[in-house]
């Protein structure tokens, strides 16, 4: 970490109302990018941000500059995510288990890795719930199978499936895209 | 594909991505944190307020120090036997040495005694004189009264007596 990003979260933690406005301008589009791949709307997303800003600048006296502080502030939005899922919705990741089918066909379509940002996110946000937790959890921000469990309250191994799953539906989804494209 | 293929490539998609919100978050942002910092700030201040206050009444309430307290704090105290030391009404405090300041267990030696102790060492010291009237006007029998006033070590039949001694009076 550099010596003035160091000096401005310093100057964070003293209260400095300047300094929390930079911080805020700086990282914020990273932070609502994370927030709205665990919705599925901007107004939660927003909704899940200012959330995570409000805890950011309430425990920065507990950052340590040891750690990277763009790491820290992504697993605030996920921790802040996840409690915002579980609050709605308590029971979705029972009933995500057994309703995703991504069909042989999909799976065949799927051969290239050719698909922009935004098709993946659309891709990624037609997952169901569950699945997307785990996939975003796992395969964007690096969490290991232990703390998604954890953090989602599911067993090791149902974090474990519903990945597999997740990749599956995922290019299914994809292969879905590609074929239409083509058609067109 | 591979699964760590395949995520590899998403990961890749998605670093460094970033999506502006829009400016009502920020306000709404600083709008909490300001009026959770008028909330806290005001908490501390009603705190200080409350202690102040509290402090200011304890004082104006609390009694002068001095020895005529009956509710001063009677620290461990080691009163000197009164009828022994009659010295010690000399040392009784004035009113400049309150003992608020230290506590019990700092200088046991200089506590003062307790205010209520003082009207006994005066009535020793006025009833002392009559009481030696009384004795000295009562009669001795079988007691040979010494000439000399100051005590002497004896020396009787091998037996060396050293004062302060026991007499026994013999019938």
């Amino acid at each position: 970490m550099e010596a003035a990003d160091i000096n401005l979260i310093e100057a964070c933690k003293r209260g400095k109302p300047s300094a929390q406005r930079e911080v805020y301008t700086r990282f914020s589009p990273m932070m609502f990018a994370v927030a709205l791949r665990y919705t599925n709307g901007r107004a939660d997303a927003e909704d899940i941000l200012q959330e995570a800003w409000i805890k950011v600048f309430r425990h920065i006296n507990s950052f340590s500059e040891h750690i990277s502080f763009e790491g820290w502030l992504r697993r605030i939005v996920v921790n802040t995510a996840i409690t915002h899922y579980r609050r709605n919705q308590k029971h979705a990741f029972q009933l995500d288990v057994d309703e995703v089918h991504a069909t042989p066909a999909d799976l065949e379509a799927f051969k290239e890795l050719d698909f922009t940002r935004e098709e993946l996110a659309t891709a990624i946000a037609q997952l169901p719930k569950g699945y997307g937790m785990v996939f975003n959890m796992y395969v964007i921000e690096g969490y290991k199978h232990k703390e998604i469990a954890e953090q989602l309250g599911i067993d090791l191994n149902t974090s474990k499936s519903q990945l597999s799953r997740a990749r599956k539906y995922l290019q299914g989804i994809l292969g879905n895209m590609s074929k239409r494209a083509q058609k067109a | 594909m591979k699964a760590e293929e395949f995520d590899q490539y998403v990961r890749a998609q998605f670093e460094n991505e970033a999506v502006a919100p829009r400016a009502e978050v920020e306000d709404a942002v600083f709008a909490s944190l300001s009026a959770a910092t008028r909330k806290r700030r005001g908490i501390a201040a009603a705190a200080i307020l409350l202690v102040a206050t509290s402090a200011t009444a304890l004082w104006l309430n609390a009694p002068a120090p001095g020895p005529a307290q009956p509710d001063a704090p009677a620290p461990t105290e080691v009163v000197a036997p009164v009828a022994v030391e009659p010295a010690i009404p000399a040392e009784q405090p004035t009113e400049g040495m309150a003992p608020v300041a230290s506590t019990p267990s700092d200088e046991p030696e200089r506590t003062a005694p307790e205010p209520r102790e003082t009207p006994a060492m005066d009535e020793y010291a006025t009833s002392a004189p009559v009481a030696l009237d009384e004795v000295a006007s009562r009669g001795l029998s079988g007691v040979e009264l010494q000439e000399t006033s100051e005590p002497q070590l004896q020396q009787l039949e091998g037996e060396k007596w050293v004062l302060p001694a026991t007499v026994e009076v013999k019938d």
